[in-house]
Order: C-alpha cells, then sequence, then structure tokens
C-alpha cells in the first residue's frame, strides 16, 4: 500500500531523471516558468493567509460568541463544500469577468476552500477548556488580546493542519483557474498535456510542481515544531463561555452574510440563471441520469476501497506503535500531497508501459482516487482506532466472545463512525474530483464533473448547468455528515 | 468451586522481568494483591485472565490447567471475570447491554430480570439501566463494570486497582458498594489488586508483592501483627522504620528504650506504627527523643504528623487527635506506648 502510495513520486522523479540535464534546465529557466513560478507563489500565499482568515474567524464567532441561531450558521457556512471550486469559478465568471485576475483568483479560490479551515477550527474551539481564556482574563489581557495571546496559539494545530490542506488543494487545482484565466503549474502541466500527450515538459514541471508541495509539507513541520498542546491537569471540561458582542453584532453578521453570499449565493445565482435563460439549456434527461450514476457509482466503489485500504493503515499506526508502523504511515501523506494531475500522469504512463491492457480501465481510475484519497481515509479511520482501545476487546474476550465476535460486537461498532465519515469524506472529494478523471476515465466514462466541464470550457454555460447543480445535490449528504462530525467530535 | 492455583511463574518484557517466579493459592473469597504500581500486579491478572502468556509457570482452576503443561486455553474459554483499572464500559452499548453482553444470546435477548438484578448487586438504580457510560460518574461506571463481570456468573473474578482511579471520597463508598457485591456471591475466587494499604478488611487473604515476587501471603490480622519483612510492615501498617540495638526483652534506639514483642539481640530494624507513638509539646527539654514536625496531615478527626528524630535523621509517623496538633517546625518529644516489633538488622 505504501508502495502504490509512493508510485507516482517515484515515476515523477524517474521520469524527470531521463531528461538530459541540459535541455531540463533549457526549459527550466525559461521566462514562461518564471512567470508560472510566481503565479503559483502568490496565489499559494494569499489564497492560504484569505481561507485561514475566514475560517478562522467565522469558527470564533460560531462557537465562541453569542451569535444568535449558531447550529444555523454552522451548517451555512459549511455548505460550500458542496460547491467545487470550478463550479465556483465558472458562477463567478459567468456574471463578471472582472475575476480573471489575480485578486479574483484568490477571492474564488478562497471563497471555495476556506471550509477546509473552518472544519477543523470548530472542532478545535469546541476542544478547548474555556478556562485557559478566564485565566488570560483574569492577568489582564482584553478578549482581543486573550483571543491573539492563548485562543490562536492553543488552536493552530487545527489552523495550521487546514491551512497545509488549503495549500496543497490550491497547488493541485485546475479547473477553477483555468475558468479565471490564471495560469499556474498545474494548468500548464495540462496544456502541455494535451499538446504534446506526456512529453519531457509536463513532467519537468510536475517535478516542479512536487517540490512546490515538499516545500509546503516541510513548511507546516517547521511551523508545527515540538510543541505540544495537550490539556493540563484533570478536571471537568466546562461548556464554552460565549462573548457576547454587544454593538458589534450587526457588523458580525454582515460579514458572514457577506462571506456566504459570495461563496454560496453567486455560484447558485449563477446557475439558476443559465438555466432559466441559458440559450443552450437542455436538460438531457438520460445523459444526465448516466453521468449521476457513473459519479454515484464511482463514489461508492472509490470511497469503499478507500476506506478499506485506510483500515489495516491505521491499525497499524495505531495498535504498533514501532517504526515499521509509522514508516507506512507517513509514506501515504506525501501522495495526498500530490496533485491529480501528477498522480493520474504517472498511472496513465505506467499502465501504458507496464500493462497497456490496463490503460483508461476502472482499475486504474479507481485506484488513482485511492492513492489520492487515502490519507483522508485514514486521518478519520485513525482518529477512531483511538476510541476503542484494545482494553475493551481484553474485556469482551473475558466475557468469552471469540476473536470474530469481538470484532463483530465491539471492535466494528466503535470503528463504524469513522468508517462512514472516512468514506463520506472520499466519495465527495471523488464526485468532484476533475483533473484525474479527465485523464484515467475510461473511454465513454463521463462523470458530472467531466460532463459539466466539457462545456462550460466550450462556453455552453446553460448546458453545463444541470450538471453542477446535479453535482451539489450529491454532495448535500456527505457535507451534512462532515458538519455534524466537526461537533460531534469535539464532546 | 474451585480455588485457583498459581505455580512459578514467571513474565519478562525485554530484558525487564516482571514476575519473578510467583506462586499464590487463590482459595474462595477475596484475595487482595497488595503492591506499589510498577510491582506486576497488573500483569500477573491479565496472565491469569489470559491475555498474556506467561514464560514458564503454570495457573490451574481446580483441576484444569488454563495455562501450563504445555498447552494455553484462549482467553474467551477461560470464564474468568475481568475489570480492568478504568472500568473499560463498552462506550456503543448502554448500561443495560453492558452488563447483558457475557449472557448468551437467549439470555441477552430476555435478560432484564439478570440486569435488574445485578444492578441491584451493586446498588445503582434500576432506571441507570438505559444510560450511557459517558453520562455515568467514575464510581457508577466501575460498578456497572463489576456487575458486568459478574452476570455470567464466572469461576473467578479479577479486578485490577479499582478504586485507584475514583477520588477520596468515592473510594470510600464504591469500596464498600463493591465489598458487598463480592461477598454477597462468594462462592468463587476473587482477586483484587491496590496500591495502597487500603481496604485490608476487604479480603480474606491479602499478598503483599514487590518487585515481581510476594513477601508474605496471610490473613490481615495476621499480616498486621506480624509483617514477614520490614517492608510489609512499611507497607500495610504504615510502619516507621527505626535503628535500634536490641537487648532481649527490650531495645534502644533514637526514641529511648521501647519493648520489643520478641526477645531479640543485636542491631535490628524497628517497625513503629503511627497509632503506637505519643506526641507531647517539648517545651525547653531536650533529649534523644526529641524531634522537630515536618508536615502534619489532617484526616477529619485526627492527624498525621511527620517528626525528623535523632542525629540520623529516622522519619516516624504519629497520630495524634486534632485538637492537639502541633505546629510545623515546632519540637515534640515522642514516646512509644506498647510492644514493638522488630527484624533482624540486614533483612529487608
Amino acid at each position: 500500500m505504501a508502495g502504490l502510495s509512493l508510485m507516482p513520486l517515484g515515476f515523477v522523479i524517474f521520469s524527470s531523471a531521463q531528461v538530459p540535464p541540459g535541455e531540463a534546465i533549457d526549459f527550466l529557466v525559461r521566462p514562461r516558468i518564471g512567470e508560472l513560478l510566481w503565479n503559483t507563489t502568490r496565489l499559494l500565499v494569499g489564497g492560504v493567509l484569505l481561507s485561514a482568515a475566514i475560517g478562522v474567524g467565522s469558527a470564533w464567532l460560531v462557537v465562541r460568541t453569542d451569535l444568535p441561531k449558531p447550529g444555523l450558521w454552522h451548517g451555512l457556512l459549511c455548505a460550500p463544500l458542496a460547491v467545487p471550486a470550478f463550479v465556483n469559478g465558472f458562477g463567478w465568471v459567468s456574471m463578471t469577468h472582472a475575476v480573471q485576475s489575480f485578486p479574483g483568483a484568490v477571492l474564488v479560490v478562497s471563497l471555495s476552500y476556506y471550509p477546509l479551515v473552518y472544519l477543523p477550527a470548530v472542532a478545535a474551539l469546541r476542544r478547548l477548556d474555556s478556562s485557559v481564556e478566564d485565566v488570560a482574563a483574569g492577568l489582564g489581557h482584553r478578549p482581543v488580546s486573550a483571543f491573539f495571546r492563548v485562543v490562536l496559539p492553543a488552536i493552530s494545530p487545527a489552523v495550521l493542519g487546514g491551512s497545509l490542506l488549503v495549500g496543497l488543494h490550491l497547488l493541485g487545482e485546475y479547473g477553477a483557474l483555468q475558468l479565471l484565466n490564471y495560469p499556474t503549474l498545474t494548468t500548464a502541466i495540462l496544456a502541455q498535456y494535451a499538446s504534446t500527450f506526456n512529453g519531457p515538459a509536463a513532467t519537468l514541471l510536475a517535478l516542479v510542481l512536487v517540490a512546490f508541495c515538499l516545500v509546503l509539507l516541510g513548511l507546516e513541520l517547521l511551523v508545527r515544531g515540538r510543541r505540544r498542546h495537550a490539556r493540563v491537569g484533570a478536571g471537568v471540561t466546562r461548556s464554552p463561555m460565549r462573548h457576547r458582542l454587544g454593538r458589534l453584532r450587526l457588523p458580525s453578521v454582515g460579514a458572514l452574510m457577506l462571506v456566504l453570499v459570495l461563496a454560496l449565493g453567486i455560484p447558485v445565482l449563477s446557475l439558476t440563471r443559465w438555466m432559466v435563460r441559458g440559450s443552450s439549456t437542455r436538460f438531457p434527461a438520460g445523459d444526465l441520469w448516466a453521468s449521476a450514476t457513473s459519479t454515484l457509482g464511482l463514489a461508492v466503489l472509490g470511497g469503499a476501497l478507500a476506506t478499506a485500504a485506510a483500515v489495516p493503515v491505521a491499525w497499524l499506526a495505531v495498535r504498533h506503535r514501532r517504526p515499521l508502523g509509522t514508516l507506512v504511515e507517513r509514506s501515504i501523506y506525501p501522495a495526498n500531497a500530490l496533485p491529480g494531475i501528477v498522480v493520474a500522469l504517472a498511472l496513465v504512463t505506467i499502465s501504458i508501459r507496464v500493462v497497456p491492457a490496463l490503460y483508461q480501465t476502472l482499475p486504474v481510475l479507481l485506484l488513482g482516487y485511492a492513492i489520492l484519497f487515502l490519507p483522508r481515509a485514514v486521518v478519520s479511520v485513525r482518529s477512531t482506532f483511538e476510541l476503542a482501545p484494545p482494553v475493551l476487546e481484553d474485556v469482551a474476550r473475558s466475557l468469552g466472545c471469540s476473536g470474530r465476535q469481538v470484532a463483530r460486537r465491539v471492535t466494528l461498532p466503535l470503528l463504524l463512525p469513522g468508517l462512514t465519515s472516512g468514506m463520506a469524506l472520499v466519495s465527495l472529494a471523488i464526485s468532484t474530483e476533475l483533473t484525474a478523471t479527465l485523464l484515467l476515465a475510461p473511454t465513454g466514462v463521463s462523470t458530472l464533473a467531466t460532463d459539466f466541464w466539457q462545456r462550460a470550457a466550450s462556453v455552453a454555460y446553460g448546458a453545463a448547468a444541470p450538471y453542477a447543480v446535479l453535482m451539489i445535490l450529491l454532495s448535500v449528504p456527505a457535507t451534512v455528515l462532515l458538519a455534524r462530525a466537526a461537533t460531534r467530535e469535539a464532546r | 468451586m474451585s480455588e485457583l492455583r498459581i505455580t512459578g511463574l514467571t513474565k519478562s518484557y525485554g530484558a525487564t522481568r516482571v514476575l519473578n517466579g510467583v506462586d499464590l493459592t487463590v482459595p474462595v473469597g477475596i484475595t487482595s494483591v497488595l503492591g506499589s504500581s510498577g510491582c506486576g500486579k497488573t500483569t500477573l491478572l491479565r496472565i491469569i485472565a489470559g491475555f498474556l502468556d506467561p514464560d514458564a509457570g503454570s495457573v490451574r482452576l481446580g483441576t484444569r490447567a488454563l495455562v501450563g503443561d504445555g498447552r494455553t486455553v484462549p482467553a474467551h474459554e477461560r470464564h474468568i471475570g475481568y475489570v480492568p483499572q478504568e472500568g473499560a464500559l463498552f462506550p456503543h452499548l448502554d448500561v443495560r447491554a453492558n452488563i447483558a453482553f457475557g449472557l448468551p444470546r437467549r439470555e441477552r435477548r430476555s435478560g432484564k430480570a439478570k440486569v435488574e438484578e445485578m444492578l441491584e448487586l451493586v446498588e445503582l438504580p434500576a432506571a441507570a439501566a438505559s444510560r450511557f457510560p459517558h453520562e455515568l460518574s467514575g464510581g457508577q461506571q466501575q460498578r456497572v463494570a463489576l456487575a458486568r463481570a459478574l452476570a455470567s456468573d464466572p469461576a473467578v473474578v479479577l479486578l485490577d486497582e479499582p478504586f485507584s482511579s475514583l477520588d477520596a471520597s468515592l473510594r470510600e463508598d464504591t469500596g464498600r458498594a463493591v465489598a458487598r457485591a463480592l461477598r454477597a456471591r462468594n462462592a468463587t475466587p476473587r482477586l483484587v489488586t491496590h496500591d495502597q494499604g487500603e481496604a485490608l478488611s476487604l479480603a480474606d487473604q491479602v499478598a503483599v508483592m514487590a518487585a515481581g515476587r510476594f513477601l508474605q501471603v496471610a490473613t490481615p490480622d495476621e499480616l498486621y501483627l506480624s509483617p514477614a519483612t520490614p517492608g510489609v510492615a512499611a507497607f500495610v501498617g504504615n510502619a516507621a522504620l527505626v535503628q535500634a540495638d536490641a537487648t532481649g526483652d527490650t531495645a534502644t534506639s533514637t526514641l529511648g528504650v521501647v519493648r520489643l514483642r520478641t526477645p531479640m539481640t543485636g542491631p535490628v530494624l524497628l517497625a513503629i506504627r503511627p497509632e503506637q507513638v505519643q506526641v507531647r509539646p517539648a517545651g525547653d527539654q531536650s533529649g534523644p527523643e526529641v524531634g522537630e514536625v515536618l508536615e502534619v496531615s489532617y484526616f477529619g478527626h485526627d492527624a498525621t504528623v511527620r517528626t525528623s528524630v535523632g542525629d540520623r535523621g529516622a522519619v516516624v509517623t504519629a497520630r495524634v487527635p486534632a485538637d492537639v496538633v502541633p505546629a510545623v517546625g515546632s519540637r515534640v518529644s515522642l514516646t512509644v506506648s506498647g510492644s514493638v516489633i522488630a527484624f533482624p538488622a540486614g533483612l529487608t
């Protein structure tokens, strides 16, 4: 499993090494590459900062203040998860071309990806014992200074983790940026691939992209450092005290409203508009049905595969804390850092060279999904494994359960919530995945995402809209599940 | 019902020997295993329950070998109830399902009467049956865990430090309830471990453990009145160990001349219990038996006073009524009443 996960990385390094060094250097020092690097870097910095600001700010408002109806706000703030970035980009572009710029790109991707910071921040804030804030107040800190000196450092691991995810997603983002006409390394790789089919140029660009990812991973490790964030001492965690917003109440509600209008309102409005008014709008029920069922099928199959693969990995990591288990667990994370495009390129090339019969078949597509999304499944399965200490299995055995009965009556029921949310996470990601699907899908198989993409890319906005709407509707159940999980795990 | 017999049990983790040739017979009734944490108690219980295999030795229940003779009965066929330190209730099941967990499938369905009977046994209200573990206090969880272990009428019951995770006030309550529940059906061997000399009264037999072996196995009064080693005396009776010179019936120490329970001669180690020591304000009196109060701990009706005595820095603990407690740092004179247990010097 670890070997499979590391395969794409190995492929990129291996095939880049085959390009003659002189040629490679000539290619990499062109001004075009410099421009791509600059574009990618500033998008990364801007997008991560804005997502983190929106995510942490709204999480704090929802969890820690007397905002009216926090439950409703929480649900609404999670909802953009159901709207893929490229649909969001489509919504904006078809409304105004002003977003085809650097600020526009930062705005659109941040509005799509801030939930990746928001969700862990909510969970961390709920877990945080509010007495640390009381102590800070007792030491003479005003609420704002207490937030920056005590609360923010305490939830920083969650915020950092979320920001890392946002960064990795931005590196791999293709659809939204292509629509926004904002060229980055990833869009350039796809363009190269489309024109020369995996020439050395695409591989070299992929190498640069991989280097970017590794730098990002290293940076996160560096910032996180060896800090400890355990709760000290026993005692009852009191339910969080909520700050009174007072005069700031109206502006706070206004700010959240603005986020929602920009992140949800615009794409929904523009989709509706194209559905109603678009000259190319059609409702080809057969096509829609076919691509909805294949999307659903792929999402369920891929989700089940990745979750099943995650169980032994998580088991090794939690129950056998030896070097081998940790190594296996760690080795799957770089794959998550690799954009879909790199994994897809690797699988295309390897399947053509090694087993041509498998090229563009279902197993390779599912394998691609599993490699891409295994880390997400592992993360959620792992956390539930930690809720099922071995002593429970000992007790069950002493009460007369054989090994298989222990698994059925104790271990499995305890793991089930984690398995479900892991599968939801992966299925959600698959049903809105674009780049890897474009490259790996068997001929004749199309998903809602690829169908939407084909039409949107050829400016048939009206024809594209129904696919986007279906995609959003299909994502709703998984999103609801994730929104619930963020508040439940905190208990 | 049959007794549990443990012979020559050894177990090592890497280079650390945790059990060092343990022999113990657990008759029907309650046996307490006393020992500080890390002395091997939990390992012993886990081997008896079948979660761990020993390196050598055997465990027998009556005539049946559980481990030994080259065969091992798997844990789920041993019929040994096990209550781990933290209770370990199944978090996904309510109290009723937890208690009924070990019952055969048919009884699990219709096991209402059984569950109510068990709840009554551990002195919990019948309404608790529909609660989930996270809605119970630590002491209640501990009782449900015991009820779960007792429900299927196991041949042996093992409790691993049942009170260690509870705070002082719960300890007493839960301790009594657990003792009553264990007594109520006293037809099988029950093995309870403790990390301090509490709850001696709970047991019919007490085994004191240190560094992977038993120092003494005896009834509670025997253990208290004639401990086998100074270590046992210090652990069980909270006795202070003071060096002395014995000449027949008496011995001379920094606390003056004390009477010995059994005549001895030569260098000895006295085990002086807190309740044997009388404390009086020293005034300007000086002498060998005058000490300085180091620390005072109140326990409601009385208090214990730790004093340092003599030039060799011996520390003696005395129990005094709450109304005559000396101040920390003040000088007091100590006298020992009654006869004192002594061990030949060199015995540990």
